[in-house]
């Protein structure tokens, strides 16, 4: 009895191994084909920044390293930073070698700071090779776009973007009061003078100290210019990108006039006296109903239909004055908007790029890594991404885009939101007829020779030209003067010659 | 007999208690507005700024911050863990430590004491002590939340110093007796120390409660970080979905996250067991101030 229960059992596990056995991969045959050891098991380690760190990830990443380990005997780790201000710290100790980092998140900041410094791994030869799809998939000016010094060192993503600014508006306010829409800076300080003037409620113009960077975008939709380079506060070039004049923006008449503009808004009382310590930005207060206007972005790729409403006060329509249809000119995003890099700190950079070329181009691995699991975080509705029965906006343990994966997007497979923004075809249909090459787009300024300049121009960019840009100043030529003087006496001059020379060198490559 | 108080000497007590009454008041103020605002709508914080009663009231913050409340119980919980453990290992360690080093009979305590008053003038910086934590296995381990503020110097001098004030002739006279080095420690000078160890055992459960960075930097998983760090977490995503509107996340998303009442919340959840904490260790904190300013 007992013999024949052993034979039983034997046989039984035996034709249960033997599905088994057959479903392995041959991963030896694989590594021949593919010209990668994959015979040992191996993991890659991925780090992406991200706001928040969805509840469902650990289920989503077993799915795709179930596949992973069946398709390439590999294992993805995913980890985050979160975008706080720690973040560049954290960043800079995981480049430092202590541990294993094969991907990490390469973006335009973090690429223009870290990719002079030897930290990330050049991909030239490895490309062709071993991430096929996304090699051809990218034309030769996007690949210029992630190269420093000719050479290739990061993957931006698989979905053109674009980033409009502009202001939001009551359009209920100006319908009220009559006035006449809103194409430029003229139209607009008549719709905020008779808001400033009926409204005691709000504040025609509610901004705040800490958007000084939106202030100076306005600035360049409002004179029409374009900054040479973000890693530096001095050089600016015409919005036409006539690359051979570059100038300091500050001695320009353009500057002078907006500068007045600036301090009659301040005078008129279109935001507060304390505007330089106030910290609520205007498009916040707009929706909050204590502000006329606010600056935003207009509209993203998704749609995003949230902001382009104020769902707490009654009666209140948005709409919008775009600066690059004020400018006449409309660039595409940096394809280094969203990329990644591959550091020095890494295991076999063929394995990792086998991988990151699934991850990119695969459906299955995509919808997996960007949606989440099917039936439980997503639908996918005939191309419109919905939510499973009893899944809300808020309890989605994988919200689309919340795990950071953005270096990843491919916008082949892209699911459209809804609801989505009514506008919004229409806007990026209008973009996309307006839009030009960006030529500064791949121009990485090497700042290693100006950083004790860079560092003090922060310093009396904070003390004379903020207060400058929000009109708090009795005089404006005095404040002009001022500023160029103090900007001047710490090298603003060095600078500008410094990014020129580099400029002069790139331009003349980009005719080649 | 009654002594009466001269009319001078009274009118200075009034003035005493009045002043110190306003002064008491005025610390108490900003508190108890936190506490108010964590309680309002967030709107209502916008539009009428922030007020001693709620004008909205509202558990918004609340309900955000314990969404999850496995999240936070589970925080308080490592926190707790961690606090309790790190300071009474950390203040038995440095009461040793302060002991040795101020006993006239340990030949080479100058030298100890420099050593240990070098470190906290140089330190190596961020990156080589992450390369060294990381080699020594603490990445995702629940002792690097405990070993590196276990002995930080400035309490050992501290120590030092209260030890100090405990006459030598104690220890000589136990030892006469025959006591052991330990002994004498744990049955005398321990006893003796208490305003001291009270001090030190603050400052130290302090700094564990507080510390946020070392579970920043080592730790991935989430099931081991200390309340700071998910306090952090949560403002810091608030913030992000809220003035980052520009990047391409979550898209479509309806929620209004509360930022206000949610930064005033995490003050509130952060420090309450603090504050419960307090008055308990009030007396011998004011004791151990003013211990060894009385010489002879």
């Amino acid at each position: 009895m007992k013999k024949h229960l052993a034979l039983a059992l034997a046989c039984m596990l035996l034709l249960f191994a033997m599905p088994l056995a057959q479903a392995e991969t041959d991963f030896a045959a694989l590594s021949q084909e593919l010209g990668v050891d994959l015979t040992k098991p191996a993991k890659v380690v991925m780090w992406m920044v991200t706001g928040s760190v969805p509840e469902d990830m650990d289920l989503v990443m077993e799915k795709v390293n179930e596949k992973l380990q069946a398709d390439f005997n590999t294992t993805l780790e995913v980890h985050h930073i979160g975008f706080d201000s720690e973040m560049t710290t954290k960043y800079r100790l995981l480049l430092s070698g202590a541990e294993q980092v094969d991907i990490i998140q390469g973006s335009a900041v973090f690429f223009s700071n870290f990719v002079s410094t030897g930290a990330y791994r050049a991909l030239d030869e490895y490309l062709p090779k071993y991430a096929p799809d996304i090699w051809a998939k990218h034309t030769p000016d996007v690949w210029q776009q992630a190269s420093y010094k000719g050479e290739i060192y990061a993957i931006p993503s698989l979905q053109q973007m674009y980033n409009p600014y502009g202001f939001f508006y009551r359009k209920d306010l100006l319908e009220k009061y009559g006035c006449e829409p809103i194409t430029d800076f003229e139209t607009l300080e008549a719709y905020l003078t008779t808001v400033a003037e009926n409204e005691p409620e709000m504040m025609a113009f509610n901004t705040c100290g800490d958007e000084i960077d939106y202030i100076r975008r306005m600035m360049e939709a409002y004179c029409k210019f374009d900054i040479v380079n973000d890693n530096q506060p001095v050089a600016y070039t015409t919005a036409s990108q006539d690359l051979d004049n570059v100038f300091f923006f500050a001695e320009t008449p353009e500057f002078k006039s907006f500068c007045e503009m600036m301090k009659r808004w301040k005078d008129k009382g279109f935001w507060s006296r304390s505007v330089l310590s106030a910290n609520v930005w205007s498009a916040t207060n707009l929706q909050e109903g204590l502000s006329a206007v606010g600056i935003r972005l207009i509209g993203d790729y998704e749609g995003t239909e949230y902001f382009t409403r104020c769902p707490d006060i009654e009666g209140a329509e948005l709409d919008f004055f775009d600066w690059p249809t004020y400018e006449g000119v409309f660039h595409y995003a940096p394809r280094m908007g969203d990329a990644s890099a591959f550091p020095a700190c890494g295991g076999d950079l063929a394995r990792t790029l086998l991988v990151y070329n699934a991850l990119l181009t695969d459906r299955e691995y995509y919808m997996l890594m960007q949606y989440g699991i099917e039936g439980r975080n997503y639908i996918d509705d005939n191309g419109v991404c919905r939510l499973p029965e009893g899944v809300t906006e808020e309890n989605n343990g994988y919200k689309p885009g919340a795990a950071g994966f953005w270096p990843l997007s491919n916008s082949e497979f892209y699911l459209r939101r809804e609801p989505s923004w009514d506008k919004m075809e229409e806007l990026n249909a209008y973009y996309d007829s307006i839009a030009t090459p960006d030529k500064l787009a791949s121009f990485v300024l090497d700042t290693s020779e100006i950083t004790s300049e860079l560092a003090a121009l922060e310093e009396v960019n904070n003390q004379y030209l903020t207060p400058l840009m929000f009109g708090m100043i009795d005089n404006v030529d005095e404040g002009i003067a001022n500023y160029i003087a103090q900007a001047k006496r710490v090298g603003a001059d060095r600078v500008l010659e410094t990014v020129k020379a580099q400029l002069g060198e790139y331009a003349k490559e980009l005719e080649e | 007999m009654k002594i009466k108080q001269s009319r001078g000497k009274r009118a200075l007590a009034i003035f005493s208690y009045v002043f110190t009454g306003i002064f008491a008041i005025l610390c108490l103020l900003p508190f108890l507005l936190i506490i108010s605002a964590s309680f309002t709508e967030e709107h209502a914080i916008y539009t009428q700024g922030y007020q001693l009663i709620p004008p909205v009231f509202s558990l918004d913050a609340y309900r955000y911050l314990f969404a999850t409340p496995d999240k936070i119980l589970n925080a308080y919980g490592v926190s707790i863990f961690v606090t309790v453990v790190g300071s009474l290992t950390g203040l038995f360690l440095i009461a040793m430590g302060g002991y040795v080093l101020q006993r006239p009979d340990f030949k080479y305590r100058n030298f100890f004491s420099f050593f240990v008053y070098f470190t906290m003038l140089f330190n190596g910086g961020l990156v080589p002590t992450y390369m060294w934590y990381v080699k020594l296995g603490l990445k995702d381990n629940i002792m690097v939340l405990i070993l590196p503020l276990l002995m930080s110097a400035w309490n050992v001098i501290l120590m030092k110093n209260f030890m100090h004030s405990i006459p030598h002739e104690i220890t000589e006279a136990a030892k006469i007796d025959g006591a052991s080095d330990f002994r004498i420690f744990r049955q005398l000078i321990l006893p003796m120390a208490v305003p001291g160890l009270a001090t030190v055992g603050l400052f130290l459960g302090l700094a564990y409660w507080n510390d946020w960075f070392n579970a920043y930097l080592y730790i991935n998983d989430t099931k081991l970080h200390p309340l700071q760090m998910v306090l952090y977490r949560c403002l810091a995503t608030a913030e992000f979905y809220k003035n980052q509107a520009a990047v391409n996340v979550g898209g479509g998303m309806t929620l209004k996250l509360p930022t206000e009442s949610v930064k005033m919340a995490t003050a509130v959840i952060a420090t309450g067991p603090i504050i419960f904490l307090y008055p308990f260790v009030q007396k011998y904190f004011v004791k151990g101030l003013t211990v060894g300013s009385v010489k002879g």
